[in-house]
């Protein structure tokens, strides 16, 4: 399977790294990062507005029309940038509209979340029920309960709310009986919180799309994860190379040396990995479960140990609130918790495997 | 959405198997030379090497490359010979040899009438390779040779040896060293079988003794045999099929989780040991997805990192330590008691996991991998 990417692609990716070079430097994000919505909302419309919103979208409704690859690819880049927003819940509310909703539904969201104008967002969880299989809400015919740890409360319009049986409801932020509990969150480039339904009037799309969102989830979890892990040791080992103790440069201990070769080393096949997993939910969906959930499992794992162990090696200054390290320490821990724990998702991938 | 998977290279892989189809009998052919040679007519062995030196001469290609190694392995037909002959000495030769060299060995190399022990370590030169001690010494027209080597494989079913020895003993330590090809079949050289932790002997300990080589047995020039050491033809690097040997251990693994009894069940059942095998099979997944990944990049003709053979070398080995220790997991208490050779039952893997040692060892050791790493694809400084 050739998931290499092309010189198109790889143009392309080129700009939104540009991008978020430009927008996502410490001050600013550190800014974001400690509650400046005005920052947050400026760096996400402007991803927007590169014409993202519409990645997963099909051409005829504004879209790119592009898959899974190309949007886990661009993921990558964001985790690496650590940009705050809620990218991963836009894009899965995108593609699910954009493969399980009526022509209606697609016509009424599709074309204002590609332009940038309209955000969106998937409620999957109910506490730590991550899995279709588990979800209990129902839409007979109005939403009642409530969705825990959604990314994007405060600025999406429209959500994708999971059901039991892997149905999806769209539901409007605006609909009466709607109410938003935002949290205190661990990853503050991307807070969390619950949407709560109180008889709330919402639409159910045609097409039962639970199971293959959620391997869309792993697969740009996964992918958020690679980006923040390769930042830190990129980050680690520029710094070890100028923090000077004992009159030398710190990367000359070989204790740290071989360190950051073993850190560099884990993170080198995770992005072939991820890339091959988003290629699978492309090309040969049939596949698609099990790779996913290894996926989730591995990457996820890694990528928060690296994150770990990248922030001991910048000594006490990686103890800081100020410094970035945590940053990204923290989106992988939210990658590793989000939609079903490593543990869990390595023993469904044995489970599909037929072990 | 993604460019249609080239058909080009399909088309290759049709040629490839109508050729094994018409000419490879299967393991019933007994006649691998016969078979080799029109392999080598058909440009799929020996395609780094020119047709000269008995080579097929083929531009460089790892994607081809690949899909041969793969068709030939599916059906088990041989392909290159193996050793450290066709692997090493010819390379070498090519690139810094004498023509009258190149035609005298390699293409008896090439068809395995000559094979080649490589005597680079010693007792105190292992890492740190070119600590060498052995000395060559110029009388009249002849190289003189004293000193011992270790770790030198294959040398039992050798005729000739390629070594490396300290000929310039005042010069700094890479720069005395020669390059220097001899006839093992000699008094002065002693080969004693080295026996390992596994209790067998694939590798020897080499005495020389007053062994005696032509002056003109010499590689390149006096004095320049490290860098002569140094020059592995990159021709067509293959990271692309180095997960195969994890892949393949793997399956052995599982199957040993399934047939095992821990406990009163079969292995495989118990969470833990799932929780295992899923994290090491994971390893395996994205090993393999690296290598793809470095196919697909070469099919563009476009570079992978600077230090792919490191990444990729460190990664299978502590795939391999892992497997090692979960097979010791599952063995439990079979573990104590070896079976005989060949039995197929868990005390067969008392071996493996033993062997998993020489994987972090073989071919520059774990940490001299990190060392390479850190410099060559993270710029840090060197030791």
């Amino acid at each position: 399977m050739d998931f290499a990417l092309s010189d198109d692609q790889l143009t392309f990716i080129d700009q939104v790294d540009r991008y978020l070079r430009d927008t996502c430097p410490p001050d600013r994000l550190h800014k974001a990062f400690d509650g400046n919505e005005a920052i947050a909302s400026e760096i996400f419309q402007g991803l927007l507005e590169l014409g993202l919103g519409g990645l997963v979208a099909p051409e005829e409704h504004g879209g790119l029309g592009l898959g899974l690859l190309e949007a886990a690819s661009i993921t990558e880049r964001i985790g690496f940038a650590g940009a705050p927003g809620p990218w991963v819940s836009h894009v899965l509310a995108v593609l699910a509209i954009a493969n399980a909703g009526s022509d209606a539904q697609k016509a009424r969201w599709l074309p204002g979340m590609a332009a940038g104008e309209i955000v969106g967002a998937v409620a999957l969880m109910e506490g730590s029920a991550w899995s279709p299989e588990d979800w209990k809400l129902s839409a007979s015919p109005r939403l009642s309960g409530a969705k825990d740890y959604v990314m994007g409360l405060r600025e999406a319009q429209v959500f994708v709310v999971g059901l039991a049986g892997g149905q999806l409801a769209l539901v409007e932020s605006t609909a009466p009986g709607v109410s938003m509990t935002p949290w205190f969150s661990t990853d503050m480039t991307r807070p969390v919180g619950q949407i709560g339904f109180d008889n709330v009037a919402c639409e159910v799309m045609p097409q039962a799309y639970g199971a293959e969102l959620l391997d869309a989830a792993l697969t740009l979890a996964s992918a958020d994860s690679h980006g923040a892990s390769a930042r830190m040791v990129e980050d680690i080992v520029e710094y070890s190379k100028t923090r000077v103790q004992f009159d030398r440069p710190i990367a000359a201990f070989q204790a740290v040396k071989h360190k950051l070769a073993d850190l560099a080393t884990a993170v080198e096949p995770n992005g072939p990995l991820y890339r091959q997993t988003a290629a699978i939910f492309d090309q040969t969906p049939d596949d698609s479960h099990r790779a996913a959930a290894l996926a989730k499992a591995h990457i996820t794992e890694v990528a928060s140990n690296i994150c770990r162990i990248a922030t001991e090696s910048y000594g006490g200054i990686g103890y800081t609130w100020e410094h970035s390290a945590h940053i990204w320490l923290r989106r992988a821990m939210f990658n590793y918790a989000w939609m079903g724990t490593p543990a869990v998702h390595r023993a469904r991938a044995a489970d599909l495997a037929g072990w | 959405m993604l460019a249609p998977v080239a058909s080009e290279q399909e088309t290759f892989r049709k040629e490839v198997k109508a050729f094994l189809k018409e000419n490879w009998l299967g393991a019933a052919d007994r006649d691998a030379s016969a078979f080799r040679k029109k392999a080598v007519a058909a440009g799929y062995v020996y395609r780094s090497i020119p047709k000269i030196y008995g080579g097929s001469e083929q531009a460089a290609d790892p994607v081809k490359a690949h899909i041969i190694r793969e068709e030939f392995d599916k059906v088990r037909a041989p392909r290159e010979v193996g050793g450290n002959g066709p692997g090493l000495l010819a390379p070498t030769l090519l690139a810094c040899g004498e023509d009258w060299q190149k035609e005298m060995f390699i293409p008896k190399t090439l068809t395995g009438e000559y094979r080649w022990a490589q005597g680079y370590s010693e007792p105190g030169a292992g890492s740190d390779l070119a600590n060498i001690r052995t000395s060559a010494v110029l009388e009249g027209d002849e190289w003189v040779i004293n000193g011992q080597k270790v770790w030198t494989s294959d040398a039992h079913n050798s005729i000739f040896m390629f070594i490396l020895v300290r000929t310039e003993p005042d010069a700094p330590k890479h720069q005395g060293i020669s390059y220097l090809l001899l006839d093992m079949r000699q008094p002065g050289v002693t080969v004693r079988p080295l026996k390992q932790i596994t209790g067998e002997a694939h590798f020897n300990e080499i005495f020389l003794d007053n062994a005696r080589t032509p002056k003109n047995w010499i590689v390149g020039e006096r004095g320049k045999g490290w860098i002569v050491s140094r020059t592995t033809l990159v021709h067509e690097r293959n990271t692309v099929g180095a997960s195969m040997g994890s892949d393949h251990l793997f399956n052995q693994v599982l199957k040993l989780a399934r047939t095992t009894e821990l406990n009163g069940r079969p292995a495989i059942e118990d969470p833990l040991i799932r929780d295992e095998l899923g994290r090491i099979y994971a390893r395996v997944s994205a090993h393999r997805a690296a290598g793809q990944h470095a196919q697909n990049l070469a099919g563009a003709g476009r570079e992978g990192s600077p230090a792919a053979g490191g990444f990729t070398k460190l990664y299978g080995s502590a795939i391999s330590e892992s497997i090692g220790l979960l097979a010791q997991r599952i063995m439990a208490d079979h573990a104590m008691a070896q079976p005989v050779e060949n039995h197929a039952g868990p005390g067969r893997w008392v071996r493996q996991y033993l062997n998993s040692i020489a994987a972090q060892l073989g071919g520059g050791t774990s940490n001299m991998q990190r060392n390479q790493i850190a410099e060559r694809a993270l710029g840090l400084p060197r030791d």
